[in-house]
């Protein structure tokens, strides 16, 4: 038998076919602001500012290195730029002509030293991510809502993605339209924006690998703690793995994937030669032993992107697979 | 106008049979859904919220099934069991942030969690961290959050659990007062919480459909288990001499100086002679109720009989 029988005033509202980027960019604020009220967070996040100064810190002191070369004052300045690029610019006799390398170069070692930030702000905001929600059941609200499991871990990796967007991607446009502005920027319009692409795409790489590889940790338990120490351990064993290796290896034989083992490495890797920095520099004669390694032989690109492509391709199906699976069994539970 | 219609629906995962061949409809105001642990009402709610895909048949929520259709979802509040919540957030940002998840923007996130937790009676705490909450506090603020994109259908799963008996009682006060605004379906495996919110029950057991209807209906489902009426008048005795003479009645007692229990297998018949014999001896009455309509009697009862029959047809 029904049952309908029951005396019914009627919800009288009407209900708007819901936006899932309104739930989109619900789970990414919520999710922000709950990381930004650590007191960790904010401290870590200071390097975004940090790297802003320090970048151009160096881009002005190459600017003056222009205007003093030869000159007694531009001593010191030399000694500044050997100690953070390796490089004697002394010896260069027309500085501007290599301002595009130099910048470059710059961008490319603030991205290496960002990497260790990225880990270290991955590692405290990330393990929480998804598996919070496991631990606390949130899943099943979240999946009572108008949003599907992509939406959510959209939402998820946006997350990280803010954050570790606010401490490369950001500080080094930001840096790049400063430097611009209190040098005399790079000889033309279209180098400088060229650098800015160079700049986000890094950066959108390191937020994809980083922030997936971190989702998936993060889905396979309800421990944060655990996620923590698993991606530390993803980070810093295989780049032990690779020291390794190269320690006992001679340089020269250490190739393909022997040579792309340390997910850290490969993207500085990646980094160095989507800014094309070994061929600028074997152009200027003097390459710099701040690139030492990267210089001494020429990067090929195909390993490194193979393997951090596959690493990222598998975490994030891996992690998608996880969030259905634990709202499905969450339901039914 | 029926809001849920289940149509020869069945669950597996793997081989485990979560629902069996399970047709419904569910209308308008509270509906109870009631079993025991494992009995698939979570796996019907789940069914219900388009988080589960039936393995055969179909269902309908307010119109439309609910798989993958966030507009269905869009007008349906879940409550679910557990604690779903960040502990140090408040109350209010947890029920805001779920407005977002529903849709609205932030100023009428703002607005809509503000205007819940009222309906709730939360307003005093909601700037409470949810950690500081109490149980039945933290039912409350999941029922507002399950209201505030103001849904058509409220889901709530065993939203008495943990909580103490005034809370229960207070919970059960705010979903009467809801279910004039939302159709309510709630579930729950100890029969006496929902008794006395709802007469429309919907029992399961065994992933099978148990029984459907109102308390008195389930009651006749029920022929020859004895049927107790309590009368409670001045002089119960009298009554009872009276009763004592009528084949209907299997037994009568008198547990105290103002009430008389009387036992029997035909209750419409001896209802029918009790107001006739109350009306000619003018005898002062002050109620006359079922004594042992409560759920837990009559679940005990249709569980066992349709285990006892799906029993007897396996053999």
């Amino acid at each position: 038998m029904s049952q309908e029988n029951h005396q019914y005033q009627r919800w009288p509202g009407r209900h708007k076919q819901p936006s899932p980027i309104s739930g989109l960019m619900a789970i990414v604020v919520t999710g922000v602001r709950l990381q930004y009220h650590r007191r960790f967070i904010k401290l870590l996040l200071l390097a975004g500012p940090a790297s802003v100064i320090g970048i151009c810190i160096m881009l002005y002191v190459l600017s003056m290195l222009e205007l003093l070369a030869g000159q007694p004052q531009a001593r010191e300045l030399y000694a500044f730029a050997r100690t953070f690029l390796g490089v004697d610019l002394s010896a260069v006799s027309q500085l501007g002509e290599l301002r595009e390398v130099i910048w470059q170069s710059v961008f490319a070692f603030a991205i290496r030293i960002e990497l260790f930030v990225v880990m270290i702000i991955v590692a405290r905001i990330g393990p929480g991510l998804i598996a919070n929600d496991i631990k606390s059941h949130a899943l099943t609200i979240y999946f009572a809502h108008p949003i599907n499991a992509k939406t959510y871990l959209m939402g998820k990796w946006l997350v990280a993605a803010t954050f570790i967007a606010s401490v490369t991607l950001l500080p080094n446009l930001l840096a790049l339209i400063l430097g611009s502005m209190v040098t005399s920027g790079l000889p033309s319009i279209g180098q400088t924006l060229a650098l800015g692409l160079n700049i986000i795409i890094a950066a959108l790489g390191v937020m994809l690998i980083g922030g997936m590889i971190m989702l998936a940790l993060s889905s396979i338990t309800s421990d944060s703690r655990y996620v923590t120490v698993g991606w530390l351990a993803v980070c810093l064993l295989p780049a032990m793995a690779q020291a390794i290796v190269l320690e006992n290896i001679p340089t020269d034989r250490v190739t393909g994937w022997l040579g792309s083992i340390s997910l850290m490495d490969n993207a500085v890797m990646l980094t160095e030669k989507l800014f094309n920095l070994r061929e600028a520099w074997q152009q200027s004669g003097i390459p710099p032993k701040a690139f030492a390694d990267a210089l001494a032989h020429p990067i090929d690109p195909f390993y490194p992107a193979i393997v951090l492509g596959s690493v990222t391709l598998v975490a994030s199906a891996f992690c998608y697979r996880r969030i259905l699976t634990f709202a499905k069994s969450a339901a039914s539970a | 106008m029926s809001i849920i219609k289940l149509d020869a629906i069945s669950k597996w995962y793997g081989e485990v049979l979560g629902l069996n061949n399970l047709t419904v409809t569910i209308g308008h105001g509270i509906t109870a859904l009631v079993g025991p642990n494992g009995a698939g009402k979570s796996t019907l709610m789940g069914l219900i919220m388009g988080q589960i895909k039936p393995s055969k048949g179909a269902i309908q929520v307010l119109s439309q099934p609910p798989w993958n259709n966030p507009h269905v979802l869009s007008q349906i509040g879940y409550c679910p069991e557990g604690d779903p919540f960040w502990m140090n957030i408040t109350g209010r940002y947890f029920v805001r942030f779920l407005a977002g998840l529903s849709g609205m923007n932030r100023r009428a996130a703002n607005l809509a969690a503000d205007e819940a937790i009222e309906r709730t009676d939360m307003t005093r705490d909601m700037n409470r961290p949810i950690g500081t909450y109490s149980k039945g506090m933290r039912q409350r603020i999941k029922i507002a959050q399950a209201l505030v994109h103001k849904p058509k259908l409220l889901v709530l799963d065993e939203p008495f659990t943990g909580a103490d008996p005034v809370a229960r009682s207070e919970l059960a006060t705010l979903f009467r007062g809801l279910a004039d605004q939302v159709d309510i379906l709630v579930s729950s495996h100890v029969l006496h919480e929902v008794e006395g919110m709802t007469q429309q029950i919907l029992m399961i057991a065994r992933g099978r459909l148990v029984a459907t209807g109102d308390l008195r209906s389930l009651r006749r489902q029920m022929h020859h288990r004895p049927h107790i009426i309590r009368v409670r008048l001045d002089h119960p005795r009298n009554l009872a001499s009276a009763l004592s003479s009528l084949d209907a009645v299997s037994g009568l007692r008198v547990p105290s100086p103002d009430t008389l229990l009387v036992e029997t297998t035909q209750p419409d018949m001896v209802y029918d002679r009790i107001h006739n014999l109350l009306i000619a001896g003018n005898m002062n009455v002050r109620e006359i109720a079922p004594a042992d309509e409560n759920l837990e009697a009559v679940f005990g009862y249709l569980t066992d009989r349709n285990g006892a029959s799906a029993d007897s047809s396996a053999n």
